[in-house]
């Protein structure tokens, strides 16, 4: 199989696209680490997924819980081969409305999380012949709306560590890609809640998908498939790349969509 | 393996070896993929299919100039003749010819905008009508990190390559809800033909271009080819209108 004899730590991994990604992962032969800061979903999934799967508690934002993630990535399953980062929040404010503690929220999580990501497994990885790091940033890093102010700058903040890495890795000779997926809306949990919180769930549902000129919202495993070909082999000389998998709509000269 | 099985791809410049073209449709093959592959070079088209049929592949070839328009049409109606469908269509034909802005001809501009983007152009008008009545299908653009830098001594390639991206976005917008994608890949510094023809025109820029990419190496044929895969297969469903960059870091600088 596509992933046999690797190791993948995947943050975020008990729900939505991370996920999505365990899931994938495991039935492509991986043995895969569900961290998460909500260690009891990650450890129910893991149920779910069987024994080549385990929940880990990890809080992407504190630097010795990804310190003891790595020791216990390396002492039960050999080696590190695939980290994705996954883990996020999202919670839409202008620059009116979002207040400091929101701003610092999402820069740590987005930010530090993936800086603290990238150095361990960097760490981890070039010890052991190399690796491949994937890490989900979003559309809104590229072309924020009003009301990304503080998700936009931090995962912009993600993207600038996915390519730094990228390229200190490939100069140091250490065989680590990094590479960062861009997906737009997505079904979700957290899209859930944002239709959930409308006064008509299924015209803002329209809107959303009528945003893309594919003019539909892209499924879980659509956006897992992209991760996995960049955590994979095939995309052996790729490194630095932020690969879109937004129905086309960054393409376009305006955000907005026939449905909106 | 059966990524693409019996979709029905057609592969423009494939007869080079090595070359991302062969590359392809190997891997294609491979996945279970029924091929029309093209090329001007009738005599390299010959072994890429006997090599293609001794795998045991479903193989069309037909000699090609891409820059006609004709030809494109027999290429196409041979090709539902024979399979009935196009599923996929990969633009990789394509050709490089290195000089300073100063001392390329109008002709060399002529032949090098046919080769690389007006082939492209033609190749989409006459393919996407018959991938839509089968409800869709992929159109993967060769292009290039060409297409997107100013890169010293190709600038008719650089403004070609750039409008296949372009081209490409353009492809996918219009065509979308008919269940058409389509994308560009752009390949950095990788170990073809092409590249030996940098080698003896362009010495000392293939040097400096070889030795600023971040991994430290030129790319394989099969790293793109891998590439070209996944955007022809369904696993990138989602994916349309944007580039995917293929170049060991190079863009990422």
């Amino acid at each position: 199989m596509r992933f046999s004899g690797k190791t993948a730590l995947v943050t975020g991994g008990a729900k939505g696209i991370g996920a999505g990604i365990c899931k994938m992962l495991v039935q492509q032969g991986a043995k895969v680490i569900i961290a998460d800061i909500d260690t009891a979903a990650a450890d129910s999934l893991a149920a779910e997924l069987g024994n080549n799967a385990v929940g880990l508690q990890l809080d992407v934002c504190e630097e010795g819980q990804w310190q003891a993630a790595i020791d216990y990535t390396e002492s039960h399953c050999g080696q590190l081969d695939i980290l994705i980062q996954s883990a996020g929040i999202s919670r839409p404010a202008s620059i009116e409305d979002a207040d400091l503690n929101e701003w610092r929220d999402h820069m740590r999580v987005h930010g530090e999380g993936a800086f603290l990501g990238c150095k361990y497994a960097v760490a981890s990885m070039k010890k052991t012949g190399g690796g491949s790091i994937v890490n989900i940033s979003t559309v809104e890093s590229i072309r924020p709306g009003p009301l990304f102010t503080c998700y936009g700058a931090a995962k912009a903040a993600q993207d600038a560590v996915t390519k730094t890495v990228a390229l200190h890795c490939g100069e140091k000779g250490y065989n680590i890609r990094c590479n960062s997926v861009h997906p737009a809306a997505t079904y979700t949990p957290l899209l859930q809640q944002y239709l959930d919180a409308a006064e008509d769930p299924a015209t803002l549902e329209k809107i959303y998908a009528g945003m893309q000129p594919l003019n539909r919202i892209a499924t879980v495993e659509e956006v897992a498939n992209c991760v996995l070909f960049l955590a994979s082999e095939e995309s052996s000389f790729m490194t630095g790349h932020q690969m879109y998998v937004d129905g086309g709509v960054l393409a376009k000269p305006y955000p907005s969509g026939e449905g909106a | 393996m059966s990524r693409l099985l019996n979709k029905v791809a057609i592969i423009t410049g494939a007869a080079s070896n090595p070359s991302l073209g062969r590359s392809i449709a190997l891997r294609f093959a491979a996945e279970g993929a029924k091929l029309v592959i093209t090329d001007i070079d009738e005599e390299g088209l010959a072994q890429r299919q006997q090599e293609l049929l001794d795998l045991g592949a479903e193989v069309l070839a037909m000699p090609q100039n891409v820059v006609d328009e004709n030809r494109w049409q027999q290429v196409v109606d041979a090709t539902v003749e024979r399979f009935g469908r196009i599923d996929i269509l990969v633009n990789n034909a394509g050709m490089v010819s290195m000089k300073p802005i100063c001392e390329y001809s109008a002709a060399d501009y002529d032949l090098q905008m046919d080769v690389n983007i007006r082939s492209v152009f033609i190749g989409c008008q006459k393919v996407i009508p018959v991938m839509a009545k089968s409800g869709g299908g992929s159109i993967v653009n060769l292009s290039s990190v060409g297409g997107l830098k100013g890169i010293p001594n190709v600038s008719i390639y650089g403004i070609a390559k750039a409008g296949v991206r372009n081209f490409s976005k353009s492809v996918a917008m219009e065509y979308a809800r008919q269940g058409i994608r389509c994308n560009s890949v752009h390949p950095g510094v990788i170990d073809t033909n092409i590249q030996n023809v940098s080698r003896r025109e362009n010495p000392e820029g293939f040097k400096a271009i070889g030795e600023s990419i971040p991994v430290g190496r030129l790319g394989r044929p099969e790293e793109v080819a891998d590439c070209v895969l996944f955007l022809a297969s369904d696993e990138s469903s989602y994916v349309t209108a944007t580039e995917l960059v293929v170049d060991g870091g190079l863009m990422a600088q």
